[in-house]
């Protein structure tokens, strides 16, 4: 039961995440100006440190659930 | 998407002065070091058992490790407040004045799912003011620009940037040298 639940929340956070970084990525996209190159790198930070968190949880979840 | 004239340059993009954005996110900061310190303490300090009153609560922490069952807790928390942080950064940085050789540009994310963009020309400007006001934009050199115009145009305040006196002089310049094409054609 908690090893679902568990995965339902951290599955929640993810798609939460996601959609957080598609509507930043939208703005900075309808922001985009001719030489501005800060925004590109600054939403390749973003989503790379979020996919590298996102491991990280993940890592931590799985020695939760199966590191007993 | 700002779209700029042919002949037209962005002579200066101003947002709000940045050590103003970091004292935003400062209790934010602040937080997420006491997570990391709370997952380094978590890591020596709890024990892989759950406390038997937590079991006594919640049964199905017998099922998992618990020390690692309270990182995650805490991973998660930092994942969350994390996005909260690029929120922030992302409002700062959306919300900027681009003054162009012809007119000054006001965009600015208000939420997610409002966006407010505006202009003004720079022959429509009638008077720049600025209000540079208490201890810490004194020290830290940033301020309010308000530029009143003709017509019916609201008023556009930049807040917050730095250096206002050095902006308020471009912006008159650019207005004055725009006024002076215009009489020349």
């Amino acid at each position: 039961m908690i090893t679902e639940l568990l995965m339902l929340i951290f599955i929640l956070v993810c798609i939460g995440a996601a959609v957080v970084n598609y509507l930043i990525f939208y703005h900075f996209k309808q922001f985009k100006l001719s030489r501005d190159k800060t925004s590109k790198k600054l939403f390749g930070f973003l989503f790379q440190s979020n996919i590298i968190i996102a491991i990280i949880v993940f890592i931590f979840l799985s020695l939760a659930l199966f590191n007993k | 998407m700002i779209i700029l004239e042919p002949n037209e340059k962005i002579l200066l993009i101003k947002r709000r002065h940045l050590p103003v954005v970091y004292l935003e996110m400062s209790p934010l900061a602040l937080f997420l070091i006491i997570i990391i310190i709370g997952m380094i303490v978590t890591l020596n300090i709890v024990p892989s058992q759950a406390p038997e009153f937590l079991v006594k609560i919640f049964y199905p922490l017998l099922e998992v490790n618990f020390k690692y069952f309270v990182i995650f807790i805490l991973s998660l928390l930092f994942f969350i407040l994390w996005q909260f942080l690029f929120i922030i950064f992302s409002y700062y940085y959306l919300d900027c004045w681009i003054i162009t050789n012809q007119r000054t540009v006001h965009t600015e994310l208000i939420r997610f799912f409002s966006r407010f963009d505006s202009s003004v020309p720079h022959d429509q400007i009638q008077d720049v003011s600025i209000d540079v006001h208490g201890f810490l934009p004194t020290v830290l050199k940033y301020g309010d620009l308000n530029i009143q115009t003709a017509g019916s145009f609201r008023k556009f305040i930049f807040y917050q940037i730095h250096n206002p006196y050095e902006t308020k002089r471009m912006l008159l310049q650019a207005r004055d040298e725009l006024i002076a094409q215009h009489s020349s054609k």
